[in-house]
Parts: structure tokens; sequence; C-alpha cells
């Protein structure tokens, strides 16, 4: 079953694009990471899945009911939590998390809250106006999280929260999703995507460029060779690095060659001629849908 | 804790300054009225005073030989420039004031309808100007009572009464502007703004009789006090036209609010 589905959706900020034909599932039970630059169009799909913002064109369903209109009452299904946590300055945390309590019809004794407080060592009775970034975090974790919902909407849920914290957040998102909470998560930072996701989609400029198991992605088993020659200049085509990689890269005196696999082979291939420095690393994220998007275009012409 | 409870909250401060304010300057120029009444050298001084400004701050020295006559003239202008100023800052940052602390999308994430949000604040402003009304209602009355003499507590009700529409009237247009402001502080100017130039489009009115006609455009000339104090009742048409404004204000803020985009 579908949780989330979004056909064509397109949303335009009067000549800005914020996405453009969004197509997209998640089913019950993923955790589906929403990956892209600064941008890219991420928060204004999650606005779009909030009711936040309402989509130019192409339709959006959550729970298979289209949002064309406003359903207020489907929000009792959903915990979202956004980027930038703000809340009324004047009031307490308790009081911020009973108001959100009343508003799904629970008292705050009804919920997990205080369990959760003490596992992210909140204290709900200070004023929001003396709470740090990551104290707003924490109570937006909570706020998000106390009515128990079937499907969590989060917009780079870990920035501002120190590293236990975020740990203890991950933890909790598997158990819950363990308890079959579906959970839709946006992030720029590739190591909370591989130690969360089952299913990943790269957006860029309001394009879905990918969508992926993450298990195909870790399957790529790819690196980044950066190499500097002795000899100066291109060597991509005296040295056979294209052989290695047909996209080989050359930018201010340094080869890029990304890897699949044996990677012996090529550096044996390229230790060959006298180097001045080379480092191997995993490519990122975005590197990776980069190339696996270019590989695909490629192969679409080729047809 | 419910959204109208929230809104209070959230105008705790601006209600007690506000009214604290009103409530002052009420029991202040009710305490004076017998002073002013009973001084015929300084209410010819007024007749003196150029018509704009008689007419602007209600210097009608026809009506200024009861109690009555005082507050139409008095107590009334400041209590509609004073609360209309209040209940228009409230309403015109009804929306924005959340765009402007960055609470919206807290907010609009709740399982409450954005018509919901929007008339539990129209209904919490609402109660908040109504206290405000009665208090200064009942203050004035007091004054009255202690420091002149009241002929007819029903004229003096029917002439806060028709200042309260009037205030309605200025929350119904800052209703509208609340959905295309950006930010609470321009929500405050503007509502201050409105009022401030439908006080002065009636002043200006007063100047000369070519330019009369400026007083159409004032919400400050809709109910005759003079007649009010004369005995007449509140006029209908007045109060229907004041209250008509609030009424479609409010409908039109909502249905520009009700799919209106949370955007940074």
């Amino acid at each position: 079953m579908n949780v989330i589905k979004m056909n064509n959706l397109t949303k335009y900020y009067g000549k800005n694009t914020g996405v453009e034909n969004v197509n997209l599932s998640v089913s019950k039970g993923d955790i589906f990471g929403f990956i892209g630059p600064n941008g890219a169009g991420k928060s204004t799909t999650i606005r779009m899945l909030l009711q936040l913002t309402y989509p130019t064109s192409g339709s959006v369903e959550l729970f298979g009911l289209p949002l064309h209109k406003e359903r207020p009452s489907l929000r009792r299904k959903i915990g979202s939590l956004s980027s930038e946590v703000h809340y009324y300055k004047e009031m307490t945390g308790k009081q911020i998390l009973q108001f959100t309590a009343k508003s799904h019809g629970l008292s705050l004794q009804e919920t997990p809250v205080y369990e959760y407080a003490e596992r992210f060592q909140f204290d709900m009775n200070k004023k929001v106006k003396s709470f740090s970034l990551g104290n707003r975090k924490k109570l937006g974790i909570l706020q998000g999280l106390l009515h128990e919902p079937e499907l969590l909407i989060l917009d780079e849920p870990t920035s501002g929260l120190d590293p236990l914290m975020q740990q203890s957040f991950f933890q909790l998102l598997n158990e819950l999703n363990h308890h079959g909470v579906t959970i839709f998560f946006s992030t720029h930072v590739l190591s909370e995507v591989e130690k969360l996701c089952n299913r990943v989609a790269f957006i860029k400029s309001g394009k879905l460029l990918e969508t992926s198991h993450m298990t195909e992605v870790k399957g790529m088993n790819e690196r980044v060779i950066e190499v500097t020659f002795t000899e100066p200049g291109d060597k991509r085509k005296k040295f056979g690095l294209a052989d290695i990689d047909p996209y080989a890269a050359f930018t201010q005196g340094v080869h890029y060659i990304t890897v699949r696999g044996r990677l012996h082979e090529a550096l044996q291939r390229i230790v060959q001629y006298p180097i001045t420095d080379i480092s191997i690393h995993k490519p990122t994220l975005e590197q990776l849908f980069m190339q696996h998007y270019d590989q695909k275009e490629s192969d679409g012409d080729s047809r | 804790m419910n959204l109208i409870k929230l809104e209070i909250l959230l105008l705790r401060r601006s209600f007690i300054i506000g009214g604290g304010i009103i409530l002052f300057f009420t029991a202040l120029l009710g305490s004076l009225a017998d002073y002013y009444l009973n001084n015929a050298e300084l209410l010819e001084a007024v007749e003196q005073f150029p018509d704009a400004v008689i007419e602007g701050f209600g210097f009608h020295v026809s009506v200024m030989t009861s109690f009555e006559g005082w507050t139409s003239g008095q107590i009334y202008t400041y209590y509609v420039l004073l609360l209309g100023c209040f209940a228009a800052m409230w309403a015109c940052a009804s929306i924005v004031k959340d765009r402007d602390m960055g609470t919206d999308e807290f907010l609009y994430s709740l399982p409450y309808s954005r018509l919901h949000v929007y008339f539990s604040r129209v209904a919490a402003q609402l109660f908040l100007t109504s206290t405000i009304f009665l208090l200064t209602f009942l203050i004035t009355v007091a004054c009255g009572f202690l420091f002149s003499q009241i002929e007819s507590v029903r004229t003096i009700f029917f002439i806060m009464l028709a200042g309260y529409f009037i205030v309605l009237a200025f929350s119904g247009i800052g209703y509208i502007l609340t959905t295309l402001l950006h930010s609470e502080r321009s929500a405050m100017s503007a509502g201050v703004g409105i009022v401030m130039i439908s006080f002065l489009l009636n002043m200006m009115a007063g100047m000369d009789e070519t330019v009369s006609w400026l007083s159409y455009f004032s919400l400050f000339y809709v109910f005759d006090t003079k007649a009010l104090v004369h005995g007449d009742g509140l006029s209908i048409s007045a109060a229907a036209a004041t209250l008509g404004i609030y009424i479609a204000g409010t409908a039109l803020g909502a249905f520009l609010f009700k799919r209106q985009d949370v955007v940074r």
C-alpha cells in the first residue's frame, strides 16, 4: 500500500521553479530518504505533503486520499518536524505539548511524551524563549511524535542536534519503524541515509533524478581516484584513463577517475606513470546519483 | 488550551496595555467633564477653534451641555481612535504574526483547518475588543454618576455602541490586510495607518465645504453622535454599514487565507 504518492507534482513560485513533475511513491513501512542539496526542492515537496503549500499542477495522495482540498483530520495520522522549528516564545515546552495533544484530542498523560522527554533529556517546564536550537529541535521531536502517528514527515530532522542526540533519535526512528511507522525524511547528510533508509530518492534543481533501493546504491561499490601526475596537462588519452572510466574528468591539474570494483587493476594502470599526489575516497551520494543518472541517460540515448 | 485561548495568550500584553490606556483616558476625561461643561469661557474659546479641529476632535459646543454631550464629543473620539488602533493592529497581525515568528509551520500542521485557526483568532479578538468596549462603557457611566450628572444611561450606551461598531469595521479592513502583509511590523503600521487616515479624512472634511466629500471615506463620519445626544436612536443604516464592513472583511480575509501558501 502506498502511504505517499506524488503524480507529476509541480510547484512554481512565480517564475521560479520549486519542483517539477515529481513522481514518487512511498510504501507502508518504508524509511525513505529524500536527498538533495540546498534549494533542490526538498522542503517545497514536504510543504505540499503537509498542505502548507498547494501544487501548481499534479497531485499528491496520502493514505490513498488526494490532497487537492484541505484534510485537517488526516494530520492526526501524520507527525512532522520542520528544519527550522519555531514555537511561541512566551509558552513553556509543556504548554506547547499540551496544546498539540489537545489538537489531537488527547491529554498529555495519554501520550508517550514523558518517556521521550526522559530519553532526550528534555526539560519541558522551561519557556521556549530560553531554548537553544537543539532544545527547540527536541521539543519539535516530542511534538511531532506525541500522537503516535502512522507517517512521519521530517525535514532535515537532525540539524541542531548533537551527535549523541542524533544517535538517540535514529534509534527511536528505527524502533518506530519496527512498529510499522512509515518515515519520509529529507536530508543532505549521506551518513544519515546510509544508517536508516531502505529507499532513497535524489532531487536536484526541482527535478527528481533517481529513486533507488538502498541496497542498489550501496551495491555500486564505487570509488573516486583523484590523481595528479608529475607530467603536467591532461593525460586521459595518453595514459589510457578513459579505458578505466569513460567519464573521467580533468580539472586544474587533477584527474578524477571513478572506478566500480576492480580497484587494484585501475591502480596498477595509474601507478605506471610518475605521480605527484593521489587519493581514493567514496563518492558522495550526489556523485553516485549523478553518475547513475548520467549512465541511464547515455544508455537511453544509445538505444 | 485551545486556539481561542492561544490567541488571547498571544495578545494579553497588548490587551493590558491597550485596555489600560483606553480606560485611563476614559476615566480622566469622564472625571473632568463638569470642569469643562460649567466653564462658559472655555466653551466660548472652544467655539473659536477651526472647524476641522471641532469636527475631528468632536468639540461640538452645541451638545456640551450635558454629560452625554461631553461623552459624544470627547470620550467617544478618543475611545474610537485608541480602540480602533489596537483592534485594527490585532486584526492586521492575525495571520502575518505567525509568518513573522516562524510558527506558521507548527500551527498549520496541527489537525485544525485553516478556517478553524482563522475564525478562532477572529473570535478571540472580538472577545478582547468587546471586553474593552464594555469596560469603557461602565467606567464612563461610573464617572458620570461620580463626577457629573447622567440623564440617560441608554444614550451613553448607544454612543459607545456606535464607537464599537466603527472599531469592528476597522477590524474587518484589518482581516483583509493580514493575508497580504509580510511582517508583524508592517501589520502594526497598517493597523494604526487605516485608523489615522480615517480620522484625518473626517477632520479635513470639516475644513471647508469644498472638501466635505472627504468625510464619505471616513468611518468616523458614519454615526451622528450629536443626534444620539438629542435622543435619536442608533442609526440602523450606519450600524448595518459598519457591521457589513466587518463581516465582509472577515469573510474576504478567510477566503484569501484558505489556500494561501506558507512560504519562507
